[in-house]
């Protein structure tokens, strides 16, 4: 009787372990569709909403600032004079020579 | 001064490009160098009636006969083609000078850190002229008289008289240094400065807001920067310290031609890199002698607050509707064609790179306002 008893345990326990993986992938397998779902209504959803044509209106704010006073012609002449007097070559490494080579040394 | 010339060579016909200006440059014969320097001098012209008086006919003519004496390549007349003392600060924070110096020793000594190839050894022989003071014909720009014997001491004392600020360093060997401390100096540019700059964080960050809680504050910007002009310009009433930034800036902007590219000597010492910290870092190595930790933000910076305090001490904010200047990055929507770009992006390098230099947080109060007192502080 004993040994009938514990069989049938092991065999409940087995059986619940199958079941809980089972339900891990179906979740699983849940979560990937949901995903999926998601992402493939994500711009149908927001063009149905209007959202193209709501930021297609707020697209000029992109520009707009707080008005601000014209820089004096003595101060304008001033300020491009110091620009004119401190103008100085570029070090950063766009158009760089030993860039270039550096490239064409990795090309080949 | 240097970097000027450098971009001039490029512009004047019939043109040179940047790294074949750099190499004329760095490879000059010093009494070219200094007869420029005179000519960049004289071009400053001082108004009528300002004291030193304008270059002696003899002089000018000397000048002239120089290498970089050409048309184009001389600053046209009123042109203050040299950096602001600060522009000399932030880059000898760097301890650049003093490595430099451990460079010459080592080559004039031996082959311990590579032999000198010819554009090396000219190199070698305009930086002991430029930086280190061996003879030339115009000893004017350096401390060489026996009452200014150390020029590196000239210039420490022209930072602290004008900003009110030491080198992070003492000497090579680490001792404190010896320099004369003026009475007159400008002690409180630090706190005025760095408290512009927070005030132009504040502006940049809201450029763009038109309904939000908005703490930008023209009229503080514009009285910090009013201030900081009065005070920078107490030190230069009748042209003084203009000289002595002019030799800054030349010793200094020798240093940063040197280790802006992968000039004769880093490549004569292997000590290529690819940016100006890196290239100090490796050849400090050679000589034993670490660069400050911060060195990036130093050369980051250099060019960009020379600008910065240039504007300032010209008045170009005038007045708190001018504000804008000192934080828009491109001229307002309206200006006239032809428009000067405002130093928006230059002040925008500076905060970035001071904080990063000095660890204070320039975007945040330290200390929030104190709102609970409600009366005046009492007279004493």
């Amino acid at each position: 009787m004993a040994n009938t008893t514990s069989a049938s345990r092991s065999r409940t326990a087995a059986a619940s372990r199958s079941n809980i993986a089972s339900l891990e992938r179906t979740v699983e397998a849940l979560q990937r569709t949901v995903l999926l779902i998601a992402e493939a209504n994500a711009v149908p959803n927001l063009l149905a909403n209007g959202f193209e044509e709501i930021s297609m209106k707020l697209e000029p704010l992109r520009n707009l600032s707080p008005a601000v006073a014209p820089m004096r012609p003595p101060a304008a002449r001033i300020l491009l004079q110091l620009r004119r007097d401190l103008d100085r070559p570029d070090w950063s490494l766009d158009g760089d020579r030993e860039l270039r080579e550096q490239l064409l040394h990795e090309q080949y | 001064m240097i970097q000027q010339l450098v971009r001039r060579l490029m512009m004047a016909p019939p043109g040179m490009s940047r790294n074949d200006a750099a190499h004329a440059v760095l490879t000059a014969d010093p009494l070219d160098l200094f007869l420029h320097v005179e000519q960049v001098w004289s071009a400053f012209n001082p108004p009528p009636g300002a004291a030193p008086p304008l270059a002696a006919p003899a002089r000018t003519a000397l000048a002239g006969g120089g290498r970089f004496g050409g048309a184009g390549v001389v600053p046209p007349a009123g042109a203050r083609a040299w950096d602001h003392l600060a522009y000399s600060y932030v880059l000898e924070n760097t301890r650049v000078v003093q490595i430099l110096r451990r460079v010459v020793q080592e080559f004039r000594s031996g082959e311990r850190i590579g032999l000198a190839h010819v554009d090396t050894q000219r190199w070698l022989d305009a930086t002991e002229a430029l930086l280190f003071g061996s003879a030339n014909p115009f000893a004017r720009w350096l401390s060489s008289s026996s009452i200014r014997p150390d020029s590196e001491a000239q210039r420490r004392n022209a930072y602290f008289r004008e900003m009110g600020v030491e080198l992070a360093f003492g000497t090579e060997d680490n001792q404190p240094p010896s320099y004369v401390k003026a009475e007159a100096h400008n002690g409180s540019f630090v706190p005025l400065f760095e408290e512009l700059l927070f005030e132009l964080w504040q502006a940049i960050m809201n450029v763009r807001n038109l309904v939000g809680a908005n703490s930008q504050d023209n009229d503080r910007i514009y009285r910090l920067a009013e201030a900081l002009q009065y005070e920078l310009r107490a030190r230069r009433l009748f042209e003084a310290l203009d000289r002595e930034e002019l030799a800054a800036a030349t010793v200094l902007g020798w240093a940063e031609l040197t280790f802006s590219y992968n000039s004769p000597v880093i490549s004569d010492t292997g000590s290529e890199g690819t940016n100006e910290a890196t290239r100090l870092i490796n050849l400090g190595s050679k000589v034993n002698m670490a660069p400050h930790s911060k060195s990036s933000s130093m050369f980051s910076m250099a060019a960009e607050i020379s600008l910065f305090l240039r504007a300032i001490e010209a008045g170009v904010v005038s007045g708190p509707e001018f504000a804008w200047v000192l934080y828009l990055e491109a001229p307002p929507p309206g200006a006239p064609a032809g428009a000067p770009a405002p130093i928006g992006a230059e002040s925008r390098r500076v905060i970035t790179e001071w904080a990063a230099a000095t660890g204070r947080d320039l975007k945040n109060r330290a200390k929030p306002v104190e709102t609970s007192r409600r009366q005046l502080v009492r007279v004493q």
